[in-house]
């Protein structure tokens, strides 16, 4: 039995990095370690996370586990990396490019390239594991300079089995089974999502294929990212789609359940991914992918979607027709979408993988 | 991809037809939202990183022979898109040309000219104004699919159905007149760039020739293309608004429709379960009417039995009568006329029981409770069952193997009984009991029976039970109990043969009186589902005077 603490900055509900904490802190806990989480800042109940400041009486000997995720900027977190003196873990997420935020937020935009340059520093300090999301997260930690030996592929713990299981919101089903055609993207609207991209490809579908039909923008809208939110919706208003998109902003478990019951397809338009949670949560659904196949979706979507090398708009509308028209095709896709969830992105499955790679590199826990 | 077989679906097909079907839209696409999107991010400085595609061009080969002005052939022959494409001053121009062969007058020019601006007339409406007017059928052109508009024009002047009609029309022409604003801004656009650079070409060489002292023209050339590009501007914008004002209103019918839809499947389900609930209500009634004729045939059976009966006493009657007409009557035969006169009610008594008494089976389960006394005192046979009825309590003794005889009055009862293998004779009750010797009878039963006697008749009766009760013989009377006061006031009634209620009390000091001893009172059959709760004086009088025990068994014995 070890003592196991999980460090990141920000811990909170409904966000794929806390999910995978939590998941990890899950089965590390079950297999009988004390385990705590720390951060700077959280949103869960205050009793389950302690400030990372606790972190130095919480170690106390050489073989405690301390397993740090990273997803952006934190001095913090590389000091302490730096400080402790027990075995160490990364999680890679992947950074988002500052580039997305240029314009929109500064703020962002600093504390990703930090992030980038936090990778480089982290990559090199030879930690004993270094964990990633998907195998393109993996390909930048190599490059970045981390050993083959301690550098292997655990794709995130994540509720979709739990939202698989969870009571849909019956209100939004009645409402929304109307006749239209629905389509589905979820996931925080941030710079990098490609909303635009999304929006045009809507747009091309409605005016192509079928005027009677709308589009759920489903994810949360900060503030921080206000000029963003604001330019997506002039860009649906200047093709006129504005009155059939749906901007929900942050929805419950079995809100979010009924988006996915309700829609005819996922569309998937980000322009940068490190794994793609929502992507996983469609599969598990049994919902239909048609995506574009940047960063790490082709990966996550492999043979579960239609995922266009290109960005055009026209093969995203065709598709969709395509899925809509030929109903056993939008099924065929379901029913690969749900096999490859189980098979490869299911809690079970990342745990085997989680507990392979600890193996490999002499970790056992 | 899929191990599923009947599933199966080979993604790369399924990619590549998506991808040839993409293209084949595409290369048919006047306009590329790309491009605007591109133009509006470019513009306002931004977000170079968001745009899907690099900008492509506006469609310019869909249109390559737009130019500013129209390459137009003359012809016998048109088709409608063929003049239709033109636009503006061309299309008005070309138009004379086309239907009429000659150069358009300045006032017929003008004319159409402004209400095609003004939006008062379609392109449409000015052809089949030209191609109908007299000098348009003179030259008789022919221009394919122009006369369905002049049939809708005649349509829309009927009433109502006119106003509809154009409505309708509107909403079918929706998406063709999209694709005419689309067309009409890529034309534009084209056509402004075609001007841009025709400027370019000249600029390069008319600035090259230009010396500073020209500055002045240069300036007139840059404000003219500033000006042009407003102009652009302008009607970019004023298509803008015109196509969200069509989407907006294609929306509306888009959210009428699906309404539309949700409500007329709402009323086929109401009226789905309309007629289920009808033909549930229909097949309840059909039971019914079942169950009643069954009910029907039942009583016209013993209607006929009756019948048959009353005409044999009939016959009786009239044969004696028939044979003593002459002379008066004789005793006996005054006995049988009063005999018949009395059966002259059975059937009527028959029905009254079938009314009120309750089912065989009711009795029946009452009836048991009296098995022990006959047990009790060791009775098995010589038991008489004075009015015995339908025999249920016959029934009773012969299923519990004591062997029974029942005497009734009504004929059409025995009857009854003989059929369900009881053994029961026609007899009246004193007349009967006289007929048996002392010390003969083991036991005598009367089941509501003592309620229908006058005061003596019932004292001989009596009388009868204790001369021919054997010693340790039992008497069994039941009748209503008055102290139930439901019973006493009204349901005792509902037989208007009964004579008198007889309190239980009354009925033991007669009992006592005539001889027979350890007398007790039975009562029974308390209607337990209507007692009051509760332990209080009001519960107790209340269930004792309305809710005890409708009627009582009395037992005497002789020693």
């Amino acid at each position: 039995m070890a003592r196991i603490a999980i460090l990141t900055p920000t811990i909170a509900s409904a966000d794929a990095v806390s999910n995978d904490v939590l998941g990890m802190r899950r089965i590390l806990r079950a297999r009988g370690h004390e385990v705590q989480m720390f951060a700077e800042d959280w949103s869960l109940d205050g009793r389950q996370v302690q400030h990372y400041l606790a972190i130095n009486s919480f170690m106390q000997d050489s073989d405690d586990v301390l397993i740090y995720h990273h997803s952006i900027g934190w001095d913090t977190g590389v000091d302490i990396l730096r400080e402790v003196n027990c075995r160490t873990i990364i999680k890679y997420h992947n950074v988002t490019p500052a580039e997305f935020f240029e314009g929109i937020s500064p703020h962002y935009q600093n504390l990703c390239k930090q992030g980038r340059s936090q990778l480089q520093v982290i990559a090199r300090a030879g930690h004993d594991l270094y964990l990633a999301a998907s195998a393109y997260n993996m390909h930048e930690l190599r490059a970045a300079g981390t050993s083959r030996s301690s550098t292997f592929v655990v794709p995130p713990f994540n509720n979709a089995d739990r939202l698989y299981a969870t009571e849909p919101d019956l209100d939004l089903v009645d409402k929304y089974t109307d006749g239209k055609t629905n389509l589905l993207m979820v996931g925080g609207v941030r710079p990098n999502k490609g909303h635009v991209a999304l929006i045009e490809a809507f747009a091309n579908y409605f005016y192509q294929f079928d005027c009677n039909s709308r589009l759920f923008i489903v994810g949360p809208e900060g503030p921080a990212f206000e000029t963003y939110s604001k330019l997506i919706r002039e860009v649906a208003e200047l093709l006129c789609v504005d009155l059939s998109i749906v901007f929900t902003g942050e929805v419950s478990e079995s809100a979010l359940k009924a988006y996915y019951l309700v829609s005819n397809a996922f569309l998937m338009t980000s322009e940068h991914e490190g794994f793609g949670v929502p992507l996983v949560e469609a599969m598990a659904m049994k919902l239909p992918i048609v995506a574009y196949g940047g960063a790490a979706i082709s990966e996550t979507v492999g043979n579960a979607g239609l995922v266009w090398p290109e960005r055009d708009p026209f093969l995203m509308a065709e598709s969709v027709d395509h899925l809509v028209r030929n109903e056993s095709a939008g099924v065929a896709l379901g029913i690969a979408g749900r096999r490859r969830y189980e098979n490869m992105f299911s809690n079970r499955s990342s745990e085997s993988q989680f507990l392979a790679a600890l193996h490999q590199t002499g970790l056992d826990l | 991809m899929n191990e599923n077989g009947n599933q199966a679906l080979d993604l790369a097909q399924l990619m590549a037809r998506i991808r040839e079907d993409a293209e084949k839209r595409k290369s048919n696409s006047p306009v590329d939202a790309s491009a605007i999107l591109t133009d509006l991010l470019k513009t306002e400085g931004r977000f170079a990183t968001s745009i899907s595609s690099s900008a492509t061009s506006l469609g310019a080969s869909s249109f390559p022979a737009l130019a500013l002005e129209s390459e137009f052939e003359a012809r016998e022959h048109y088709q409608l898109e063929d003049l239709l494409v033109l636009n503006d001053e061309a299309f008005v121009r070309n138009a004379y040309r086309a239907i009429l062969k000659r150069e358009p007058d300045d006032s017929g020019f003008a004319k159409y000219l402004e209400n095609l601006r003004d939006g008062r007339r379609s392109k449409v409406d000015i052809l089949t104004s030209l191609r109908f007017s007299p000098e348009g059928r003179l030259r008789d052109v022919k221009v394919s699919r122009l006369d369905r508009p002049l049939l809708f024009k005649k349509l829309y002047n009927v009433p109502v159905l006119g106003y509809l009609i154009e409505r309708l029309v509107g909403i079918i022409r929706l998406p063709a007149l999209i694709t005419d604003h689309r067309r009409l801004e890529a034309h534009l656009t084209a056509r402004y760039e075609h001007l841009a650079a025709q400027i370019n070409v000249r600029d390069a060489s008319f600035f090259s020739r230009l010396d500073e002292s020209d500055a002045n023209l240069s300036e007139r050339l840059v404000k003219a293309i500033a000006e042009l590009s407003e102009l652009y501007k302008k009607v970019a914008d004023l298509h803008h608004q015109q196509l969200k004002a069509l989407i907006r209103e294609q929306h509306e019918i888009n959210e009428d429709r699906n309404r539309l839809k949700a409500d007329i499947s709402a009323q086929l389900d109401a009226i789905q379960d309309q007629f289920k609930r009808q033909a549930a209500a229909q097949e309840s009634q059909a039971a019914e009417l079942h169950e009643l004729s069954t009910k029907m045939d039942t009583s016209l059976q013993k209607s006929r039995m009756e019948l048959v009966l009353q005409e044999r006493r009939l016959s009786l009657l009239l044969e004696e009568a028939r044979k003593r007409l002459p002379q008066p009557f004789e005793p006996d035969q005054m006995q049988i006329l009063s005999t018949e006169k009395d059966h002259l009610l059975d059937s009527l008594y028959c029905s009254l029981e079938d009314q009120f008494r309750g089912t065989r089976e009711d009795i029946k389960e009452k009836a048991r409770s009296y098995l022990p006394m006959l047990r009790d005192a060791s009775i098995t046979t010589d038991i008489v069952d004075i009015g015995c009825g339908r025999g249920e309590w016959l029934e009773v003794l012969k299923e519990a193997g004591l062997a029974a005889r029942g005497i009734d009055i009504s004929r059409v009862m025995i009857e009854d009984c003989q059929r369900r293998g009881l053994p029961a004779a026609a007899g009246e009750a004193i007349t009967y009991l006289r007929s048996q010797a002392d010390n003969s009878l083991s036991a005598i039963t009367a089941f509501h029976f003592v309620e229908h006697l006058p005061l003596e008749t019932l004292i001989s009766f009596l009388d009868e039970i204790a001369r021919t009760l054997k010693p340790g013989g039992v008497v069994i009377l039941e009748t209503p109990n008055p102290e139930n006061i439901l019973v006493g006031a009204c349901n005792f009634y509902l037989d208007p043969t009964h004579k008198n209620p007889i309190p239980s009390q009354t009925m033991q000091f007669l009992l006592e009186s005539r001889g027979l001893c350890r007398v007790e009172v039975l009562k029974s059959y308390p209607m337990t589902s209507a007692i009051l709760k509760g332990d209080d004086e009001v519960a107790k009088f209340v269930n004792h005077y309305f809710f005890g025990p409708m009627d009582y068994g009395i037992l005497g014995r002789k020693v």
